[in-house]
């Protein structure tokens, strides 16, 4: 049996990842609320195997999925988005061109990249995934979307492209201003050498 | 054909390879730029990073 307060907890978070994904609150009030009688229909599914919202979460991919299929034909990208993705739009244009002032003259990096350290123990795992959130939200909605099911739900581009109605050039340069735009994102706030997890060196 | 990469070039490719087949040519020419270049290598590494850390985001308890 699961109690009230868990199920409300549960909820809200649920909710912040449906959104992303179908940008329309009624329908992500609907295939969370889909998942939560799933859940509650039969709990004896979860036990054991994992935990809670763990499990919730893949029922709520599944329920995203179908919905997305749905609601194809019914409200295509552009009626309910006002930011314009498509390649060669002028703020594309910009947003792509700022990208190079990360190069010189010469085309190298002027920041080296460095290697990220993956956020391994749960409390730093937890604030990591705050962080990302954040990252997330700054991102045009098309843009986060896009990079959402690609890389969250786990589509390929094809079916992407099929589900929103545009070209793989297109979906490639918005995957690629997403993972761009995150990566500096990241790299700012979490990565970076002041916001670096207090216990790296606690250990010596 | 030219096979050099500058940086600029190389980490696009290194992003659209998460996406798309590249083609022979640019496997190799991306291929021989990181050999040679440690601060792309990074990059990949970072964005790898990311795809991975992606694919766990709402299961981190």
């Amino acid at each position: 049996m699961i109690d009230a307060e868990t199920l409300r907890t549960l909820r809200g978070q649920l909710v912040k990842f449906a959104r992303i994904q179908l940008r329309n609150d009624a329908w992500a009030d609907d295939v969370v609320q889909e998942t939560l009688v799933a859940l509650v229909e039969a709990p004896e599914r979860f036990a054991g195997r994992s935990s809670l919202k763990t499990y919730s979460i893949g029922i709520l991919k599944h329920k995203i999925l179908d919905a997305l299929r749905a609601g194809r034909r019914e409200v295509p990208l552009s009626t309910f988005e006002r930011d314009d993705g498509e390649a060669g739009g002028a703020s594309e244009q910009e947003d792509l061109l700022s990208f190079d002032s990360l190069f010189d003259h010469t085309g190298h990096w002027r920041d080296a990249p460095r290697d990220w350290n993956e956020p391994d123990t749960q409390l730093q795992r937890k604030q990591f995934f705050e962080i990302l959130e954040l990252c997330v939200d700054k991102l045009p909605p098309k843009v986060a979307r896009i990079f959402m099911m690609r890389e969250w739900l786990g589509l390929d581009t094809e079916e992407i492209c099929k589900e929103l109605g545009i070209t793989s050039t297109n979906a490639w340069v918005m995957l690629y201003r997403a993972r761009m735009r995150l990566r500096e994102c990241l790299q700012l706030n979490w990565f970076g050498e002041s916001a670096a997890p207090a216990v790296t060196t606690s250990t010596s | 054909m030219k096979i050099r990469l500058h940086c600029r070039h190389a980490h696009r490719l290194a992003i659209e390879s998460m996406d798309r087949a590249l083609s022979w040519r640019e496997r190799v020419r991306l291929r021989l730029h990181l050999v040679a270049c440690d601060r792309c290598s990074s990059f990949v590494q970072e964005i790898g990073v990311l795809r991975r850390t992606v694919r766990q985001w709402g299961q981190e308890d």
